[in-house]
């Protein structure tokens, strides 16, 4: 098999353009194996579809089935007996949605979020506009965190030992009184900038001087503080500030989608990146990373560097900048001297070239570095930004946002040993899954075996929570008060919507048990604690305006001047000037958070499972991502399963002895990204889960115990072909534009000389069909592919909105997905260097649809204002409209999904649906609305205020969710709206166009903006 | 050459009465009864694969999207096609006075009849809702909704039912004389009575006759045009589309010229055996097999000049996407073996035809039809799963795999089939008697001459 594939590969890496290579590598990847080649992932039962019984149950309904022709059903529901309202509270309408401003922590920083809620019950979750890390939209995790809240998995009760314990018995045991000080007490949390929890853990640390508080995070290796501190001599935090930004240079850093602050960056990134008209201009975007992310999808140059390459590589850019012309600033000698050998360490006209645009742009230049990057390099991201003069214009510094122990800190590492020594009394662990987040090399499990007690804190009873002592169902964040900081620091309230399903509780409150306060209540504590911040003059109307806006305006932290430091940049340099190179035969393993289910804490989202990667379309699995080349040398295909190997532990590091020692060895399949880095494999988190979660039980492979603590990266790693496969289940199979016009994309160079490429993509058509007559609104929708990062909030937003079931993996093989907005992804140019093309993808509602002539029954037809509508009840579901359907957006309910996937779909789940959206029935077809449920809402509420409908009045799902606001939706009628002035813009286009559906979305055209002097 | 004659041997009327109603009541042969036992098998798989689709839905097959029509379709196509061959033979060829139509034809009905059976339930059973197919007919609603007429689907529905009818009609009428002869021949009481019953007061009186002769012949003028529109329509729920491989104007012939084909080489797999199990060679000689392999021979070239013309049509509209559904898609993408095989099977295969020893030759004759009916069940995968599975956008491409229920359907198909032409075979005499001895009369007077 090997050489087979090695072969193809050949083939394709030799062939001149990128062309032959999506080709082949959908023939050879994509349709190698039907469905039925997967194996049993699930346990006994819990994936047992219809569709596949065994054989003996076909032949007991072979017998079975001419009996039952005659037995229809007779079952009698129970009955319930429901009251109603005696006298309605005021504040609720019964049909009308309440907003409520909150907040949700994600590596302890805040969001600011608006939830919908309709009588009582949380339904779907906006964008706070108000809130700087929002500003209205809102991303993947947030969007799905709505259906974690009614994640029927969720832990239910407080246990012992696995027995039932009341909470009276287990503040008892949380607040027995320590004889030595807290010397063996430990407390481990996530990152966290609440400022309540801040101050609660101050409070416990004065109790017990001698404890001990541990911060840990799956992937945080605290390394962007060294880095500062190596810069500035201090911890320092930037803040970005991409509205000025005119060219940036993303050093491994996924600022549009991986990071606490990614709405708020890809907003500003976004108003610089749209090329308008008549005059079109656009910052510029490098992107030097490993693993091809969104944010290098939008890049205008995508530079394929290996994790550990990436330090030499920002040096030769410092070297550049500071030797290879005239620096814009002089900074001192000894910099200077330690950069000179790293003068020509990369490609000059490479590196020159992106120096020189760099310096051209002065204070609108800015170097990103990844957090995934070792401190070094943080130090001299900061260095070139303050040669370019960019402080206080495109990155300022601030103190550390997070919360920080101080000197009663200590890091995992240390926290383990203790643990193995015994020297741990008491471990009390908070929303955190250290079992299974923490680095194999620590093995954390068989350590939390020598603590005396332990108590953890968390949503699921996971893999630590079945470990400790004691275990405490976590309330959700729509469940609990509390409160947090954004990455900017502006704090704000964590307010619940909805008591406690299952009786959680706060970590807040665990804390205040722990200080001796047997009943405490997080309302309270989050009072108390911001009374102190607003002061008791006035504070019930601050407390309240806060609650409503969100957030405490002008909270964020102040911007402080910190001077570079030239021993630090020095160290750096000599640090990087020691990396070692790669060993022949040998990988770097890249360690990734998930995009959809972080670092395993969603993993039990069905949603975030079904929702495809952004940039590998990967559903319900997690795999080795590896570039051609390195599949080549391997002589592996995607879904071939490969078995990674790390020997022994790496010297270099700090080496806690175990035994036995922890597995080093993961079997995954294999995806081949075009773009990735060479002889580097890249690894996702958050896979593997164990027992607990059904939903998550049995989903791709845990990397963790291949990871090592402190370290992003590793290398070293030797990989073996097992000969086995196992298929991923992808909904985009096809990369290829086979050079049809349905994604267009030109040169922003190109696009100012030939504006009018797009010209045989629009206009007028000719056609038998009585044209549509413009009366009233008229709906329609414009979408900016240069701006879409393929980031998928809006396929989430979608999902919540319009009660989209998901049909789990096997759904996905066999192609059944039912997302009615879909994210297509096309590769064109090099295999080496894809140019990336993402287009969101949903019904055209065409004028002269040709969904609607093929329908028998007039089920599917179209409305005065020009949607195009779906009418279930009258839907036979013969499918004709979705054969005939070019766009291919229509979806079909092969199954009743609920009672089909009712660990995805059913249960208390359903409290989500959004009760405006028809819950679809087995046997009909569905597809995007333009979210008529917000359209008739709009026209009720205009008629009874006797007024037309305002400019921007009705936003569908995906149109708020966007973090780039790339789509835009609303009336043709409204021309003075950003949605019409863009359908006039020289680059818009309709898929599609020749084919004469005439489709209400216009799209526009992706527009590049290369730097002419990269070759 | 010499030709061999439509009838050989010269029984007595009482003869050729035992040798071809006999076969009704004769006992239980072996081999009979594994047939029905083989059939009712198949039955038995059909409705359990029923039963499954309509428990828990479309889902139980491999269709998806883009691929959203699968076997359902392909089997619903081809039993129609299937059943072309009966009417073609009985009426356009009763019409053209083709005198070696007469002993096959009431077979050639029954098969028709039956697997339009077969093809009938595909279009209901393919719905997402099944129990609301009555929707598609122009029935007076409370609601006032009528079809959607745009749609090739309500006509589809109309063609199909009245085709069927019509069908049904034709061929029950043409059973009348021979059911009263069997009524008259029965051996017990109860068979009488049955056949009595069945043959409608039938006396074979002249007048009688002459008022059969001419219902039969309308029913054999309107029938003609059915041929025609029947897989016409069927055709236009794939030329009315812009589905690429699909939307094409030359589908109504093509469809038709293929249905005649399959319908003859299903009409040559069934006459072969029965022939020789029932010792019938006598009244369906080789003349009859040598004509039928002509015809197989003829619409072969119909439906490969069809093919070529699709190609060319394909290159010379200088439409990527049929260029890419023509030259790339459908001989080199997923599934490409079937359609070489459609190739081999529809136009290559059959051109063994023009040997006249192969005409003649049982075993030659019975593989060819075998095949072609692999070839004709091959094109109909080929254009709606090829078509489908690489249409415009390739970011939607995907692959169609059948499910064990799909196969469990299909093959099932073939069974219920096979049930009801064995009783057919059991019950019915399907050698037309009266026909037959009419042919003899009207040798034995051109003899005579």
């Amino acid at each position: 098999m090997g050489n087979d594939v090695r072969a193809l590969w050949e083939k394709i890496l030799a062939g001149k353009t990128g062309r032959d290579y999506w080709r082949s590598l959908a023939e050879l990847v994509a349709e190698g194996a039907p469905p039925e080649d997967r194996q049993r992932e699930f346990p006994e039962g819990a994936d047992e579809r219809p569709d596949e019984p065994s054989r003996r149950s076909f032949l007991k309904l072979l017998g079975a089935s001419m009996a039952l022709a005659g037995v229809t059903g007779c079952v009698k529901d129970p009955v319930e007996k429901i009251l109603p309202y005696t006298i309605r509270p005021p504040e609720v309408t019964p049909g009308l949605s309440r907003y409520y401003a909150t907040s949700m922590t994600l590596d302890g920083l805040a969001t600011g979020l608006l939830v919908a809620s309709r009588e009582g019950r949380p339904l779907k979750i906006e964008g706070n506009p108000e809130h700087p890390a929002s500003l209205g939209a809102a991303g993947v995790l947030e969007q799905a965190s709505i259906l974690g809240l009614y994640d029927p998995h969720r832990a239910r009760a407080i246990t012992r030992l696995g027995a039932l314990q009341s909470w009276d018995a287990l503040a008892t045991e949380l607040a027995r009184p320590r004889a030595d000080r807290g010397a063996g007490l430990r407390i481990l949390i996530e990152p966290t900038a609440s400022p309540l929890l801040g101050s609660l853990l101050g409070r416990l640390l004065s109790a017990y001087p001698a404890a001990r508080i541990t911060v840990h995070s799956a992937i945080d290796t605290g390394a962007a503080a060294q880095g500062s501190t190596l810069a500035f001599g201090r911890p320092l935090v930037p803040q970005l500030d991409l509205r000025n930004a005119s060219v940036i240079v993303s050093l491994d850093s996924d600022f549009l989608d991986g990071q606490g602050m990614h709405l708020r960056h890809s907003r500003h990134f976004a108003e610089r990146r749209r090329p308008g008209w008549p005059e079109p201009s656009m910052n510029r975007l490098y992107v030097v990373e490993s693993l091809p992310s969104c944010t290098g999808t939008v890049a205008d140059h995508k530079l394929r560097r290996r994790s550990s390459e990436i330090g030499t590589f920002a040096a030769a850019l410092a070297a550049e900048i500071l030797l290879g012309g005239k620096p814009p600033k002089a900074v001192s000698p000894e910099i200077v001297t330690a950069l000179r050998p790293f003068l020509g360490r990369e490609e000059r006209a490479l590196v020159g070239a992106i120096a020189r645009d760099l310096v051209r742009a002065g204070p609108g230049g800015l170097v990103v570095v990844g957090e995934r990057q070792p401190a070094p390099v943080h130090a001299l991201g900061a260095l070139v930004n303050a040669v370019l003069g960019a402080s206080g214009s495109t990155v300022s510094m601030t103190e550390p946002i997070l919360w920080n122990p101080g000197t009663a800190g200590q890091d995992l590492t240390a926290l383990v040993a203790d643990m193995r020594a015994g020297a741990v009394d008491t471990l009390v662990i908070l929303g955190s899954n250290p079992v299974y987040t923490a680095p194999g090399d620590l093995d954390f499990a068989a350590a939390l075996g020598h603590v005396r007690q332990s108590f953890s804190l968390g949503l699921h009873r996971d893999e630590t929570g079945a470990r400790t002592t004691w275990f405490v169902p976590e309330a959700h964040y729509l469940e609990a008060w509390g409160d947090g900081r954004a990455g900017d620091g502006t704090t704000s309230v964590v307010q619940p919507l909805i008591r406690p399903l299952f009786g959680g509780r706060a970590a807040s409150e665990i804390l205040a048990a722990m200080l001796g306060d047997t009943y405490p209540s997080a309302h309270a504590l989050v009072r108390d604690q911001w009374r102190t911040m607003l002061g008791e003059a006035d504070f019930e109307a601050q407390w309240e305006a806060t609650l409503r806006r969100g957030s405490l305006p002008g909270s964020e932290a102040p911007r402080v001047q910190a001077e570079i430091t030239p021993p630090g940049i020095v160290a750096a340099l000599a640090t990087l000037a020691a990396v070692p190179a790669l060993a022949p035969g040998r990988y770097e393993l890249g360690f990734y958070t998930d995009p959809k289910v972080h670092d395993g804490r969603f993993a039990n989202n069905p949603w975030l499972q079904e929702l495809p990667d952004p940039t590998t379309k990967i559903t319900w699995d997690n795999a080795a991502l590896m570039s051609v080349r390195t599949a080549s040398e391997l002589g592996v295909a995607n879904d071939d399963l490969v078995e990674i190997t790390l020997p022994g532990f790496d010297p270099t590091m700090q080496v806690i002895t175990t035994s036995p020692p922890p597995a080093t060895t993961v079997v995954l399949p294999v995806f081949v990204m075009a773009g990735h880095a060479d002889r580097a494999i890249s690894l996702r988190l958050g896979y593997g889960r164990g027992a607990g979660l059904p939903v998550a039980e049995g989903v791709g492979q845990n990397v963790q115990p291949l990871r090592r603590q402190g370290r992003s990266f590793l290398d070293g790693a030797s990989l073996r072909p097992t000969g086995e496969k196992h298929v991923l289940a992808q909904t985009q199979k096809h990369w290829e534009l086979h050079d049809r016009p349905i994604a267009l994309s030109t040169t922003l160079e190109a696009y100012r000389d030939n504006p009018g490429f797009t010209r045989g993509q629009k206009g007028p058509v000719l056609s038998i069909l009585p044209p549509v007559d413009f009366k009233g609104e008229q709906w329609a929708m414009s979408i900016d592919m240069s701006i879409c990062t393929g980031c998928s909030a809006c396929v989430v937003a979608c999902q919540a909105e319009n009660n989209i079931p998901v049909v789990g993996r096997e759904g996905v093989l066999r192609s059944r997905e039912m997302h009615w907005l879909r994210i297509d992804t096309y590769h064109t140019g090099e295999v080496d260097a894809p140019e990336v093309l993402h287009q969101p993808m949903l019904c055209q509602h065409c004028e002269k649809a040709p969904c609607e002539y093929v329908c028998p029954v007039n089920a599917t037809v179209h409305s005065p204002d020009g949607l195009n509508e779906m009418v279930y009840n009258r839907c036979i579901g013969t499918r004709f409209c979705s054969n005939n359907c070019p766009y291919k957006v229509r979806r079909f309910n092969w199954f009743d999904w609920i009672e089909e996937k009712p660990g995805y779909n059913a249960d208390i789940r359903t409290l989500q649906k959004n009760p405006d959206v028809t819950v679809r029935e087995r046997g009909v077809m569905e597809k995007c609305t333009f979210c008529v449920q917000r359209i008739r809402r709009a026209e009720i509420d205009a008629s009874i205020e006797r007024r037309a409908i305002r400019p921007g009045e009705v936003t569908t799902a995906c149109e708020a969710a966007c973090p780039t606001r790339a789509i835009r939706f609303g009336s043709l009628v409204h021309k003075e709206t950003d949605m019409v002035r863009w359908r006039d813009e020289p680059r818009s286009f309709s898929v599609l166009h020749e084919l004469g559906t005439i489709p209400r979305i216009r799209y526009l055209a992706m527009i590049k903006n290369p730097n002419p002097e990269v070759g | 050459m010499a030709t061999e004659p439509v009838f050989i041997g010269r029984p007595t009327d009482a003869e050729l009465s035992d040798q071809l109603l006999s076969t009704a009541w004769r006992p239980w042969r072996r081999l009979g009864k594994i047939g029905f036992l083989v059939a009712i098998l198949g039955t038995l798989s059909l409705f359990t694969g029923i039963t499954l689709t309509v428990m828990y839905g479309i889902g139980m097959w491999g269709n998806n999207i883009p691929v959203g029509w699968g076997f359902g379709i392909i089997n619903f196509v081809w039993w129609v096609g299937i059943g072309h061959a009966g009417t073609f033979i009985s009426a356009v060829l009763l019409l053209f006075e083709q005198k070696w139509r007469t002993s096959i034809n009431r077979f050639a009905e029954a098969m028709t009849l039956f697997a339009v059976l077969q093809a009938a339930m595909f279009p209901v059973l393919h719905l997402g809702r099944p129990w609301f197919a009555y929707w598609i007919f122009p029935y007076p609603s409370t609601m006032a909704v009528w079809p959607q007429f745009k749609s090739a689907l309500p006509w589809d529905a109309a063609a199909i039912s009245t085709y069927f009818t019509v069908s049904l009609v034709f061929w029950y009428t043409g059973l009348i004389p021979d059911l009263a002869a069997a009524r008259d021949r029965a051996p017990t009481r109860a068979k009488r009575f049955l056949y009595g019953i069945f043959a409608l007061g039938f006396t074979g009186a002249s007048s009688s006759y002459r008022h059969y002769r001419v219902v039969y012949g309308l029913l054999a003028g309107i029938s003609t045009p059915l041929v025609l529109s029947v897989h016409s329509i069927v055709s236009s729920d794939f030329a009315i589309t812009l589905v690429p491989g699909w939307h094409s104007t030359i589908f109504p012939p093509f469809f038709v010229a293929g249905a005649i084909f399959s319908g003859f080489a299903m009409v040559l797999t069934l006459v072969i055996p029965v022939r020789s199990l029932f010792r019938l060679e006598n009244v369906i000689t080789k003349r009859h097999l040598d004509n039928l392999a002509k015809m197989v021979l003829v619409t072969c070239w119909v439906v490969t000049y069809s093919y070529i013309l699709e190609f060319f049509i394909a290159w010379y509209s200088g439409d990527e996407y049929e260029i890419y559904q023509f030259f790339e898609a459908r001989p080199f993408g997923p599934w490409a073996w079937i359609f070489w095989m459609m190739i081999i099977c529809n136009a290559v295969v059959p051109q063994i035809f023009w040997s006249k020893k192969a005409r003649t030759n049982l075993g030659v004759l019975w593989a060819v039809s075998l095949l072609v009916n692999v070839g004709m069940w091959a094109e109909r995968f080929v254009i709606i799963v090829m078509g489908l599975q690489r249409d415009y956008l390739p970011s939607a491409w995907d692959v169609f795999v059948p499910t064990y229920v799909d196969w469990a359907i299909f093959l099932g198909t073939m069974g219920f089939f096979l049930l009801l032409f064995l009783l057919f075979l059991r019950f019915v005499p399907f050698v037309p008697l009266a026909e037959v001895k009419e042919l003899k009369h009207e040798l034995s007077h051109e003899e005579g001459h």
